[in-house]
């Protein structure tokens, strides 16, 4: 790489990480341009390690480059709320993002965030299993949505993979049924409280929790074999 | 006189059945002809399409993302493009934003097309699916000249699309514009107003708004019971604050507000306004480059992103995360398909049992998109 | 009792016009008419000319095809495929850019590109192709493309290839090589040993 090569770079990413981006959209060879590119998404790693910088998933109206923001953004004031009426129901103090919550309460701060006229969560919009590696914990991933004051907020519950129980939200959003017994077809996170917990998508005496990074494929399905590769095309 | 009741008998429409939706199993519990509960039991064309995002790179996501909901291909590409660029925040030159409005209007048109003529179809009236087959079939010899493809595209990739738009293609865009307008009318007199279809749609099957909301339900199913929210006007995505275009809601016009009736016709109107969108997007279309801000590798960073677009059938929504690595962690796709059909349960109490197919038919739901 | 009459005429007045759309279009049908008679005729593919010559642009989705000759062996359309419905197998062949008459291998290709491997395993699973044309796109050499249109020099359209047994439709397109020839090309592994 040539030196006016280096510091044009270093220029583009200059001005990109100050917000202009057609620095580097305007460099003509690709090459160059997608070597800026990289070069960019590498100092906003570096600059997130060093600095707690909002991650890109922030789903509220955070302004960008406030650092002392006087109006607190949403998952704060829902934080703060639910510490004051369930106290000990937050597992961490970050919120920017997402809300990490204990499993415990859940059910009743879902009817809170429903009912209550500041925030009025009126839909779920989607509930997401996710599983952080082999041997770890599982974690269900809820989004809610205001259709009033439309704003969102994403809440985590972790549980254990041994024995994943979290409170079901079947009552507060009629939605829940069908989105949980996806969750646990998936993933084998059980919902107490829930009216039908069966299979959805795979057959009712399917063996295994098929998302989950550790699965194997069973061997036989009432006697048919489950193939992994196709005969003959290794 | 006494009231006489008998037990209540199981009948099973089953995975095949010649009715055009997929394969849906419905579990219907009836007292003699009126309905008591309806379960419907899905599953039977999951195709792991969540564990394959998980194997193969991003680029390579997009072919799989087009045969979820295969009738509107394009817009289930395009909520996936749109994710992925806010999470690696590329930003993709004007042409290609106007391309992608222009491809998946015209996709949303097609898409309405066969959910209506298909509606038809269930209800008994066989003329109006042909024709508006007919002109379905103008919009895909269109993309055939685009991309190639007739039904599954791999058009829309992340940063750009594929191939730019080659001569003609306004013009010819342009035509067949003119051409449909007036086809609209021609389906209004057909089966809109038509008595029979009036009397098998209006009041049935009526699903209040909170109802709707709380079951999740979105796009054309919630208009029709009169919220008007749409992720186009609400919270805009790609260029959509540019266009001009209106938000037609259910207005009870053939019975309650909520019936089939509204949603069919929420969806007649969306095709008028989709034709008013293109013919914007056609007339600023601007000169450039679509492959520019492709991206050499697909190397998001580490975070994860939950992203609303709009598809024919409601709000589509994908949540990916990533782990740095060219390939997703975890990739879900929320469908506006699933949460339609879970409050056929809900709605169809107290029917009788052909009213059941007119509220399936006028849910538009595509097996593809639920089962994943 | 206004309420029965106007019922019933209202439904008899939009069957009416719903019949008179019908009738028009059947008086209409020479020029109206969009059925297509396959097989008997077919159309080109794509089907609408709207003014643009279908060389300049690679837009066609056909059956895939490879020129072996050209192929250097470079995997980049196995690594495409999103569902590895490709499958290659090369080996070194110790001289680049040579001829090896003995195994029917070119060393150079249509392009210039002198060869450093022996493609002796290129196998295209039709049944599993979804068509996306991905694997196109990286290849250095455009050796593997879609039959048709923009391609027709190399090898006419082919859209009509169903067979009656479903392992016909694994295409082979490397050379038939014999595991003795070539095994002469393998890394010596008693050489290492010693």
């Amino acid at each position: 790489m040539s030196d006016e090569q280096i510091k044009l770079i270093e220029k583009a990413v200059a001005n990109a990480l100050a917000g202009d981006m057609d620095a580097i959209n305007d460099i003509e060879d690709r090459v160059t341009r997608s070597k800026a590119k990289a070069a960019l998404v590498k100092a906003k790693r570096l600059a997130k390690a060093t600095t707690p910088a909002e991650d890109p998933s922030n789903t509220d109206e955070l302004k960008v480059g406030d650092s002392a923001p006087t109006e607190k953004s949403l998952s704060e004031k829902v934080a703060a709320c639910l510490n004051e009426k369930f106290p000990n129901s937050l597992e961490a103090e970050d919120v920017n993002g997402h809300i990490q919550m204990k499993g415990k309460n859940w059910f009743k701060i879902a009817q809170y965030l429903r009912d209550n006229p500041d925030f009025l969560f009126d839909s779920l919009q989607c509930v997401t299993g996710y599983d952080f590696g082999e041997g770890e914990d599982l974690e269900v991933r809820y989004n809610l949505h205001s259709m009033t004051h439309n704003h969102t907020i994403e809440i985590r519950i972790k549980t254990d993979r041994n024995n994943p129980k979290v409170p079901s939200v079947e009552q507060v959003w009629r939605i829940g049924d069908w989105f949980e017994r996806e969750t646990f077809d998936m993933y084998g996170i059980e919902f107490e409280g829930h009216s039908n917990m069966i299979r959805i998508l795979c057959p009712e005496d399917w063996e295994g929790w098929p998302l989950r990074k550790d699965y194997e494929t069973q061997e036989t399905y009432h006697g048919i074999v489950v193939p992994k590769v196709k005969d003959g095309w290794e | 006189m006494g009231v006489v009741h008998g037990d209540l008998m199981t009948l099973n429409i089953g995975p095949q059945h010649p009715s055009t939706h997929g394969v849906l199993r419905l579990k219907v519990k009836t007292d003699g002809e009126i309905i008591s509960e309806v379960e419907p039991i899905i599953g039977y064309l999951h195709r792991c399409f969540e564990k394959h995002c998980e194997n193969v790179t991003y680029e390579q996501v997009i072919p799989y993302t087009d045969r979820c909901d295969y009738i509107a291909a394009m817009n289930n590409n395009f909520g996936y493009a749109v994710t992925v660029e806010e999470l690696m925040e590329i930003k993709v030159p004007e042409r290609v934003e106007y391309i992608r409005v222009i491809v998946a209007e015209l996709n949303r048109i097609a898409s309405h097309l066969l959910a209506l003529g298909a509606y038809g179809l269930d209800v008994g009236a066989f003329t109006p699916f042909l024709y508006m087959f007919r002109d379905r079939e103008r919009i895909l010899d269109l993309f055939e000249t685009l991309c190639g493809a007739r039904l599954l595209y791999n058009y829309i990739w992340v940063g750009g699309v594929s191939h730019d738009l080659p001569p003609g293609f306004i013009g010819a865009v342009y035509s067949f514009l003119d051409y449909f307008e007036p086809k609209i009318e021609e389906y209004n007199e057909l089966l809109t107003y038509n008595k029979i279809f009036i009397e098998r749609t209006g009041d049935v099957g009526v699903m209040p708004p909170e109802v709707a909301v709380s079951y999740g339900v979105t796009g054309p199913n919630l208009r029709g019971s009169g919220v008007k929210w749409d992720i186009r006007k609400d919270e805009p995505y790609s260029i959509y604050d540019k266009f001009d275009f209106d938000i037609p809601v259910g207005a009870g016009e053939m019975g309650t507000v909520g019936d089939c009736w509204d949603r069919y016709y929420v969806r007649m109107v969306e095709m008028k306004e989709s034709v008013k969108i293109t013919r914007q997007a056609l007339k600023g279309i601007p000169a450039g480059d679509v492959h520019q801000a492709l991206p050499k590798k697909i190397r998001p960073p580490q975070g994860s992103i939950y992203k609303r677009t709009e598809s024919p059938r409601g709000d589509l929504a994908y949540y990916i995360v990533s782990d740095g690595s060219p390939i997703p962690y975890r990739l879900k796709m929320r469908s506006p398909a699933f949460t339609a059909l879970s409050v056929l349960s809900e709605i169809s109490q107290g029917w009788m049992m052909s009213d059941v197919l007119a509220i399936l038919g006028s849910l538009d739901i595509v097996l593809g998109e639920i089962d994943r | 009792m206004s309420n029965y009459f106007s019922n019933i005429f209202e439904a008899v007045s939009t069957l009416f016009t719903g019949l008179g759309i019908t009738w028009r279009h059947m008086l209409n049908i020479r020029k109206d008419n969009v059925t297509l008679q396959y097989p008997e005729e077919r159309w080109p593919r794509p089907e609408r000319d709207i003014g643009f010559n279908i060389d300049d642009y690679n837009v066609i989705r056909s059956r895939l095809q490879v020129d072996i000759d050209d192929c250097i062996g470079c995997m980049k359309c196995e690594r495409a495929c999103p569902v590895q419905c490709i499958k290659i197998v090369t080996t070194k062949s110790g001289a680049k850019g040579e001829d090896l008459p003995d195994i029917n291998h070119t060393g150079v290709t249509s392009n210039g590109t002198k060869k450093a491997l022996i493609v002796s395993r290129f196998d295209i699973d039709m049944t599993e192709c979804c068509y996306c044309n991905l694997c196109t796109y990286p290849c250095p050499e455009e050796c593997i493309y879609m039959t048709g249109g923009p391609n027709s020099h190399k090898h006419p359209i082919d859209y009509e290839f169903s067979q009656y047994d479903r392992n016909d439709l694994i295409y082979k397109f490397a050379k038939e090589i014999d595991d003795e020839k070539l095994s002469k090309y393998f890394p010596q592994k008693e050489e290492a040993k010693a």
